[in-house]
């Protein structure tokens, strides 16, 4: 990663999440944006579509959409034909159960173009269900199955909590059982994950272990999640700094515009795609020029900074209310809380 | 030197920035920053016919790195020599 061009500010985000509903057929308790019901005053399609005019523009090269469920959006396949016509990558974070045999033939028309990540969190019905809901372990790997006889790059995302953790491994090998990849997610206290954080934070012994587990199987994609938990073998596969307002932001279902999906509150409020064009947010926004200039000095003498550059600003916030504080999570902090322990 | 047409895969896009080309693999997903200033566009990955016509005008010592450079993209997966 070349930290020097990514701190001067690129022209455009390399790739955004955009949560394109706040509607959930689900009501997972480590949901980070708390989503059920609809937002009011979602992104009509019309505006849906001038918001990836405008991405394609800027050469945005990849929408990560999630929400809500993005398929519970009636106009949700008219957005992503948009969006590959466009030639921009897509990635669909879904629970999986809307999809049906028609649906995925839909997908497969696309699929140089578009990626899937089904949310498992467990390796059991019981670990997943309780976490997810009732069925959504037996309707996300039929989803699975109907997604991996397709060409469709697909993957199992598991957010890791103190309930899958020991199950980790398990769903390393279902994923490869299935024919598809394997992601893990960092669990952020955000959203109904702020409401449920004592009960499914990981401690930091699970941390570790998952860690230490991470090293040995390359082959698992962890975004930029646990790049304040991974050690140096796995830095080439990821980020080694917080890409949020230089790499990536994240678009809300009502258009409004924030430095990463975790950290949707007023306080992080960049701007509105319905009162600004996308491009004069990322410029301009004052929230996105304190982010590009962050610095956490807190961390700068820890023998890991060239590793994380102090890691997740979100779970410092979440936790600490204090962006710059340095992650409580990272790897150096768990080590230190087990030696406490002892 | 020889020169084969090097194709960007269909995983991989490239867009200019202001130190030179940033290139982008949804495989990984991976970045690849290349700080080639304004001696490539992203039209050179266009076509064949750009390509040879872009190294043709370029003196010998800027062709050897111009061609360096893009047998580093194959080797990371970034592109694919035709």
């Amino acid at each position: 990663m070349s930290n020097r061009y990514v701190e001067q500010g690129l022209i455009a985000p390399v790739n955004l999440t955009w949560e394109v509903t706040q509607q959930c057929n689900l009501r997972c308790s480590h949901c980070l944006s708390a989503s059920g019901r609809p937002a009011e005053n979602e992104l009509t399609t019309g505006q849906a579509f001038d918001l990836i005019d405008q991405l394609s523009a800027a050469t945005v090269f990849q929408i990560n959409f999630g929400g809500g469920e993005p398929f519970i959006r009636p106009d949700f396949y008219h957005i992503l034909e948009k969006c590959h016509e466009k030639n921009i990558m897509t990635c669909i974070s879904t629970n999986g159960l809307l999809l049906d045999e028609d649906k995925v033939a839909a997908l497969a028309q696309q699929s140089d173009l578009v990626s899937i990540q089904v949310s498992i969190d467990g390796a059991t019905p019981a670990t997943c269900d309780a976490i997810r809901g009732k069925g959504t372990f037996d309707g996300a790997i039929q989803a699975v199955k109907l997604l991996a006889a397709t060409p469709i790059a697909t993957s199992i995302n598991t957010v890791l909590t103190a309930q899958n953790a020991d199950q980790i491994p398990e769903l390393h090998s279902l994923a490869k059982s299935l024919g598809v990849s394997f992601r893990a997610s960092r669990f952020r206290p955000s959203g109904r994950g702020q409401e449920n954080w004592d009960e499914l934070r990981p401690t930091a012994r699970q941390l570790i272990t998952f860690s230490d587990w991470l090293n040995g199987c390359p082959d698992v994609r962890t975004g930029d999640s646990f790049f304040s938990l991974t050690a140096q073998e796995r830095q080439g596969l990821g980020l080694n700094l917080c890409g949020a307002a230089k790499l990536t932001c994240c678009v809300g279902p009502t258009g409004d515009v924030f430095p990463c999906a975790f950290l949707q509150s007023e306080r992080f409020y960049a701007g509105s795609i319905r009162q600004s064009a996308f491009i004069d947010i990322w410029d301009n926004a004052e929230i996105f020029q304190s982010f590009r200039s962050l610095r956490i000095h807190s961390c700068e003498d820890c023998k890991r900074f060239d590793q994380c550059h102090g890691g997740c600003p979100a779970v410092a916030y979440h936790l600490k209310n204090e962006i710059a504080g340095g992650d409580p999570e990272c790897l150096e902090r768990c080590v230190t809380a087990i030696a406490d322990d002892m | 030197m020889a020169a084969p047409a090097v194709v960007l895969r269909p995983t991989s896009q490239v867009r200019k920035e202001q130190f030179g080309l940033l290139f982008y693999s949804s495989l990984g997903p991976k970045l690849l920053f290349a700080e080639t200033g304004a001696a490539l566009s992203c039209e050179f990955f266009s076509s064949d016919s750009v390509q040879k016509e872009v190294l043709a005008s370029l003196p010998d010592d800027q062709k050897t790195i111009v061609l360096t450079f893009l047998r580093q993209l194959v080797k990371k997966g970034f592109a694919y020599e035709q």
